[in-house]
């Protein structure tokens, strides 16, 4: 592949409260960047060396750390349909619950309705989420223009960094949690199009040419749990079999992989290898299986469109396709 | 002492595989589950400020305030202190505060029946929590972790993050409590495991006296008193009417009585005993008291008055006789066999019908054993005495011959003629990966015996008791070649300090004249020889 892992992404924007207004963030080419902080770098210098940081600043700094965090892939969804229910103000509140001060707040009360986002009425394929009760209002994934801050948000904290460090008074019980995991929470509270990139930047650090590569040290089975957890219900839809008679590991080596159905009168088994370089290239975006084929590789892309392999049935030699986005899936084109 | 040996280790990286693909089952298992359900509250009157969080918080305060206040008022201790007592300089401040007193006690006394009348209410008609079905999938891949660690297939970090992980993304997806999003807050707080030092001495006593608690006869047997540069504290066992450890105004009965305890030393310094951990039920409890302040160094002997007893008159200038101590240490590639072995070994002496079966089928589908491993013939024939199928993945495993000791604990297993008795252990164990143990006291009765442990540098526990894994296993042989299964049967930690009691089964044999406690690690096995030389118990 001569594209970028990033290639057939488009981009996509949230907003965020942040210092008393909206702000957006954009994820476009691989990188996320706050649209109202121009100079976002020299302000995350800055509150390095203790100057003042804000929840855009805090998100994109959370972000560079996460981008290769295992434990994006072990949370994150493993399919389309595979959402998570987490929401800014519920993590809020979990946070808020937790952090005391004092006995008062230790195993008393259940945990609030906003703690979940509700279920969106019908799942869209693409576009727009919206966060009834989350500081991050709507997501507009595919370039769409942000929407206005709805009526009833709650605001967001001053600092994402005050919040993970704020204890109640010497001698209570402060905050006991763990902050990496509270900034990949939020992270996680940014909407599924965030989400799905993010887990390609994690997947692409750990695959031949990322960060990682060749130094996966004892990042394997995470890795092959990554990869068994979203490519066993890809080939269970390609093939129609049970998501738990896929077995998949990891493909080293050079070329796209191997998938083999083993032979049999009985249950049909799958096996699959894959290296992990698909999560990133072709799970991330959503290019699974295009036209009842599965793709195992990008040959080329430029989003919308994309050139990739496919294979119509395991053990069948990989064609080529050109598909593209129509902003609800990608399909065929020639 | 044995020379490690130079097997292979387990392969660490297949077991962690195998454990987060079985977490990724277990997560698409969990995707076609309910998913949490919130349990339904009825609110607190709104009359009373149960509309906002901050009046609900105000509201458990007082209420926890006026049960603070009942507890006082019954244990004859002074009473709920009066806000502004502190700076109530002006006479004029004084008397307000004296008139409002009976207002807020009354206010007070409203708020709290009230509270409890709606907590009454919530019990019975609101929905009841339940475990969301989401959990029995945690459950499991918390086990396998478990299992897996304890076999050395993987190690405590990375069993942690695995089943953090798949707590999060239960909890992500709101299949358990969205609380749970951030992990188990124990864990995150585990204090460092401390490094034992200083030194520490062990005294026995061996003193049974007679006393009573509110009327109640009651027996106390003071084992040994164990000293070290901080505190002094006393191994004790107390038998009593059950009914004196139901709760009565916040605290039952026995603890009052304990708390009162005293002491006086040679030279008429008096101290404060409180107890410091251990625990019991059913007219029993077992634990420790430790006297405040500090015996200062000279000190010869204290007298300590118990409840409703004589004084009872403790020499700390005796010295315990040495004990026969070994320490062996252990092949680090045969750990999953030792693993099974104690599953095995456990379940000879358990009652119900769990099988260790499940446990030793994932070890070999983690390739940390072979189906012709000795260990899992020796499961083979313990689950046939027993009388349960081993799983279908090990049907094919052949029954192998348990060891001679085994079967003695076997023919064991309902004898009810164990002698009735304590000894005044004051044995020492040798370290063991850090950690000092010291045997502090052994009680028989006729269908088990229990062992009293304080240990030094042991382990704090850090998992949520769902998935706890035993640092350590004990177990225990007589001189006439029976073993005995040691159960943990509670433990209380504090610093670097831990008290733990175990439960041996089966009974002691009375003729038995020698007991070895043998404690087993990861690397290592420690065991010290005590002559059963039973006096007069509690």
């Amino acid at each position: 592949m001569t594209s970028p892992w990033w290639a057939a992404f488009g981009p996509t924007e949230t907003t965020v409260s942040c210092g008393g207004g909206k702000h957006r963030l954009r994820w476009s080419q691989g990188s996320l960047q706050a649209l109202e902080h121009p100079d976002a770098q020299a302000e995350l210098v800055l509150a390095a060396l203790g100057g003042e940081t804000t929840p855009c600043l805090d998100l994109i700094r959370a972000w560079g750390k996460h981008c290769d965090d295992l434990s994006v892939l072990a949370i994150g969804p493993r399919t389309g349909s595979d959402e998570l229910t987490l929401t800014t103000a519920g993590i809020e509140e979990i946070l808020s619950a937790r952090r005391g001060p004092g006995w008062a707040r230790y195993g008393t009360g259940g945990p609030s309705r906003a703690m979940f986002k509700p279920r969106p009425a019908r799942r869209g394929s693409t576009s727009v989420t919206s966060f009834a009760t989350s500081s991050i209002h709507r997501v507009s994934s595919a370039g769409g223009s942000p929407v206005p801050a709805g009526a009833g948000a709650r605001p967001a904290p001053t600092s994402l960094r005050q919040h993970l460090l704020g204890a109640g008074p010497a001698g209570w019980p402060g905050p006991s949690h763990d902050p990496d995991r509270i900034e990949l929470m939020q992270l996680m509270a940014l909407g599924a199009p965030f989400l799905q990139r993010l887990c390609g930047a994690v997947a692409h650090a750990w695959s031949a040419g990322g960060q990682h590569a060749g130094h996966r040290g004892r990042a394997g089975p995470a890795l092959t749990a990554a990869l068994a957890g979203r490519a066993a219900p890809a080939v269970a839809q390609w093939l129609g079999v049970e998501p738990g008679h896929v077995a998949a590991s990891l493909h080293d080596e050079t070329g796209w992989g191997e998938i083999e159905a083993a032979p049999g009168t009985g249950e049909r088994r799958v096996h699959v290898r894959l290296p992990v370089g698909w999560l990133a290239s072709i799970w991330a975006p959503g290019l699974t299986v295009v036209a009842g084929s599965l793709v195992v590789s990008v040959l080329d892309a430029q989003w919308p469109a994309a050139r990739v392999l496919t294979l119509r049935a395991p053990g069948r030699s990989p064609a080529e396709l050109s598909i593209s986005y129509d902003g609800r899936g990608w399909s065929r084109t020639g | 002492m044995t020379s490690l040996s130079a097997q292979a280790r387990p392969d660490s990286e297949r077991a962690e595989t195998y454990l987060r693909l079985q977490a990724e089952a277990a997560l698409r298992t969990a995707a076609g589950l309910p998913r949490y359900k919130l349990p339904r509250e009825l609110r607190f009157p709104g009359w009373l400020g149960g509309g906002s969080g901050r009046a609900r918080g105000r509201i458990r305060r007082s209420v926890a305030m006026h049960r603070m206040h009942l507890a006082r008022a019954s244990s004859g201790t002074r009473g709920m202190p009066v806000r502004g007592h502190a700076d109530a300089g002006s006479g004029v401040r004084q008397l307000i505060t004296r008139a409002r007193q009976p207002l807020r006690s009354a206010w007070s006394q409203v708020v709290f029946a009230v509270w409890r009348g709606t907590r009454r209410l919530t019990r019975r008609f609101a929905r009841a929590h339940r475990p969301p079905p989401a959990r029995e999938c945690l459950r499991r891949v918390g086990t396998l972790a478990c299992v897996l660690t304890g076999a050395g297939g993987i190690d405590d970090s990375t069993a942690d993050a695995v089943v953090e992980d798949f707590r999060a993304s239960l909890a992500a997806r709101s299949l358990i409590d969205p609380r749970e999003l951030l992990g188990d807050a124990r864990r995150a707080t585990r204090p460092v495991q401390a490094r034992p030092t200083g030194q520490l001495l062990v005294v026995p006593v061996g003193v049974a006296v007679d006393g009573d608690i509110d009327g109640e006869p009651a027996r106390f047997y003071l084992s040994t008193v164990i000293v070290d540069q901080r505190q002094a504290s006393i191994a004790f066992s107390a038998r009593f009417p059950p009914a004196l450890m139901h709760v009565v105004a916040a605290m039952p009965p026995v603890m009052r009585a304990l708390q009162a305890c005293t002491a006086t030393d040679d030279r008429g310094a008096r101290y404060q005993l409180h107890p410091g951990g251990g625990g019991g039920g059913g007219g029993t409890f077992d634990g420790r008291l430790d006297v405040r302040p500090a015996l200062p160094a000279g000190v010869k002997w204290i007298d300590v008055a118990l409840p409703g007893a004589q004084l009872s008159r403790i020499s700390l200038t005796a010295r315990p006789p040495a004990l026969p101590s070994m320490s062996v240490a252990l092949p680090a590639g045969e750990a999953a066999e030792r693993y099974i072995d104690h599953l095995t070994f456990s379940l000879l002496q358990r009652d119900e019908s769990a099988t260790p079966g499940s446990a030793a089928a994932d070890l070999v589908a983690a390739g940390l054993v072979e189906t012709s491993s000795p260990a899992l013939g020796r499961l083979a024939a313990a689950a046939g005495h027993a009388g349960f199928a081993m799983p279908p993945d090990l049907a094919s495993v052949r029954p192998g011959t348990l060891p001679a000791d085994w079967l003695a604990m076997m023919a064991r297993r309902d004898r009810r003629d164990g002698p009735a008795g304590a000894i005044p252990l004051a044995a020492r164990l040798p370290e063991i990966e850090g950690t000092r143990c010291f045997l502090v006291g052994l009680v028989s009765e006729p269908d088990s015996a229990t062992l009293h442990v304080h240990a030094r540098g042991w382990p704090q526990p850090h998992r949520t008791v769902m998935f706890q894994v035993e640092p350590f296993r004990w177990s225990a042989r007589d001189d006439l070649g029976c073993s005995y299964v040691a159960e943990p049967r509670g433990s209380s930690h504090g610093h670097d300090r831990a008290d733990l009691r175990l439960r041996l089964r089966p009974a002691i044999d009375p003729q038995a004249r020698e007991l070895q406690i043998i404690l087993t690690g990861k690397t290592a096995e420690v065991s010290v020889t005590v002559p059963l030389d039973w006096q007069e118990g509690p």
